[in-house]
């Protein structure tokens, strides 16, 4: 709705009124005077075409102001010509832009300033515009000044000298903000006619729809480069950590190894050979005495050599456990070859290996954690399933090592059997962890009664050296 | 004329332990017919002691520095055919084995045992293979 103001409200609205216009009556718009209608006696058919083509440009102004505010992608920069269409089609001689802040005097003069009889900042049209639009920003509806000549003396008074007949403030307002107003006037008619002020009500509207689009769409852009920018630096962020974590757990790895390795080879280099060479010392010392050693003395090196087998036994198995030192081997055949007959002669597990493609790794941590998962699996074979049998399928497939193991055994529940609390679990958790730190993955296909199936993949990039 | 007596068989010991190459030097003292000619502790020292006194047999370990007994062995073949070569040492897998045999050794002995010590050099002696009971 729209206010008029004219002098006769001063009273009953002056309480009402603020700012630079203080006092300023208004009146709804239904309460105001006539419009500029005029009587007709008799049909005037050249008057009535020119009607008829005034109500059809009206039409099209409205048409051509929805196709390009609403429609287009910068609605600002068609306001000129539009406005030059509205000042031919509307009467109109004045136009100014105001936009509201956040300070104490919400109007500004914003934009571009046209046909305006007087510059802004100075009494006359600006002033008024001034004035006329902050009450438009209060209100937030449009308020319209006609016959500004019976305005005591103020603003409108003084544009009124200038040559200002009636004025109007169109308030801006999208998603309940008003960010601004268009203001008009005229010289030509002392008042806006209702269809006028509708007309332009509706493209100031037009304008406010498409002002608050482009806004939202802005702020969606805005937005989304902003949630981009931030999914690029978190997934560059997460991408650094990955490599962090895989460097850190193939150092630990290394680490790992390098201690194993050296207590291995404290094992076999020193103590196993010192006692290699006791037991051959025995032996001699039992070839010298020959027939002349008594029952008791055999007895005693009977015994010594017993115990210096037993002891390099233990040496040998700690050793092995250790670090291996068919890892030390590059072909993980023969590591796995080696597995194959340590499970035979320790746990009586007879295991089927099958290879195939080239398997050279030159990456020592990727051998050994290749080494640790195999022989994990074959220790749940040996522990869990119940059958003295079980399959190695591996070999190279494109950019991927495969691995598979399994076996025709109990089976167990694969869904649970990550989050397994007891070793078991513990220890495929484990596995499958140690398998991400350097890209790869384990899969479990089994169910009670059905076997178990494993699946491990490890990348290309884990087979070279330093990968 | 009195019996012939059989030269003694000249042999070159191979092992970086110096406790175990001793052992292995009083063990093959103490045959009669035996006689230890060079002791080396690594491959080159091997092949430099080889080049300048060849000798009938080499006992070769096959966890050497710098490079792999097995290796070693290969070498020898090459370029002293007539030289046979016996692997002693403490590693019972079987890959270890069959490499060894692949590069030419005549005997695989299990460290421990003077006897098996014997029988595998006198299996050399007599070109025929020998592997230490334990690795039937």
């Amino acid at each position: 709705m729209s206010r008029r103001i004219t002098p006769t409200d001063q009273v009953r609205d002056a309480e009402a009124s603020a700012g630079e216009l203080g006092g300023c009556p208004t009146t709804d718009t239904s309460t105001s005077a006539p419009g500029s209608g005029t009587a007709r006696d008799t049909p005037d058919p050249a008057a009535a075409m020119e009607a008829l083509a005034d109500r059809t440009n009206r039409l099209t102004l409205v048409a051509q102001a929805a196709a390009h505010l609403l429609r287009g992608s910068e609605p600002e920069t068609v306001l000129e010509e539009l406005f030059d269409e509205m000042a031919d089609t509307l009467g109109l001689e004045i136009y100014e832009q105001f936009e509201y802040g956040d300070d104490a005097t919400p109007c500004s003069v914003g934009g571009n300033v046209t046909w305006a009889v007087t510059e802004p900042g100075e009494a006359g049209g600006a002033s008024v515009g001034i004035g006329t639009c902050g009450l438009a920003f209060e209100r937030v509806e449009p308020v319209i000044y006609d016959g500004l000549d019976r305005f005591p003396d103020d603003a409108r008074a003084a544009a009124h000298r200038e040559g200002l007949q009636a004025y109007g403030c169109f308030p801006l307002v999208a998603g309940g903000e008003v960010f601004g107003a268009l203001c008009f006037g005229t010289r030509g008619d002392a008042r806006f006619d209702e269809e006028t002020v509708q007309l332009i009500r509706t493209i100031v509207d037009y304008l406010a729809v498409g002002e608050q689009r482009l806004r939202t769409e802005s702020q969606l852009r805005e937005l989304n480069r902003t949630l981009e920018s931030r999914i690029e630096e978190a997934t560059r962020d997460l991408r650094a950590s990955e490599e962090q974590l895989r460097r850190l757990a193939s150092d630990l790895i290394r680490v790992e190894q390098d201690e194993r390795q050296r207590i291995a080879q404290l094992l076999h280099d020193d103590l196993q050979q010192l006692l290699f060479g006791a037991q051959m010392r025995v032996g001699l010392l039992r070839d010298d005495l020959g027939e002349a050693a008594g029952r008791h003395v055999v007895s005693h090196l009977d015994e010594a050599e017993r115990y210096l087998g037993e002891s390099i036994d233990i040496a040998r198995h700690l050793s092995g456990e250790l670090a291996p030192t068919v890892l030390d081997d590059d072909h993980l055949g023969e590591t796995l070859q080696w597995l194959v007959e340590q499970m035979r002669e320790l746990h009586d597990l007879d295991v089927e290996l099958n290879t195939s493609g080239d398997l050279h790794v030159p990456n020592r941590e990727t051998r050994v954690v290749v080494h640790q998962t195999v022989r994990e699996l074959l220790f749940n074979v040996v522990k869990h399933a119940g059958v003295a049998q079980a399959r190695i399928d591996i070999a190279v497939r494109g950019a991927e090592l495969e691995i598979h193991v399994e076996d025709a055994g109990n089976g167990f529940d694969a869904d649970q059997a990550f989050s397994d609390p007891n070793r078991a679990g513990r220890g495929l958790a484990t596995l499958r962890q140690r398998l991400s730190l350097v890209g790869g993955g384990l899969d479990l296909e089994a169910a009670p009664g059905d076997g178990t199936r494993a699946h491990v993949v490890l990348p290309a990039a884990a087979l070279v050296r330093d990968g | 004329m009195g019996d012939v007596v059989p030269p003694r068989m000249r042999i070159g010991i191979v092992e970086d332990h110096l406790r175990y190459r001793e052992a292995l030097q009083a063990t093959i003292d103490s045959i009669d017919d035996l006689v230890v000619v060079w002791l080396a502790d690594d491959s080159g020292d091997a092949l430099a002691r080889l080049t300048e006194d060849p000798v009938d047999l080499v006992i070769v370990d096959l966890s050497l520095p710098g490079g792999s007994g097995a290796a070693l062995i290969g070498l020898i073949r090459e370029r002293w055919p007539s030289t046979e070569c016996v692997v002693v040492s403490g590693h019972t897998e079987n890959h270890y084995v069959r490499r060894s045999f692949e590069s030419g050794a005549i005997a695989y002995v299990v460290k421990g045992r003077p006897s098996d010590l014997r029988e595998g050099i006198a299996a050399a002696r007599e070109h025929r293979e020998y592997r230490s009971p334990q690795l039937q």
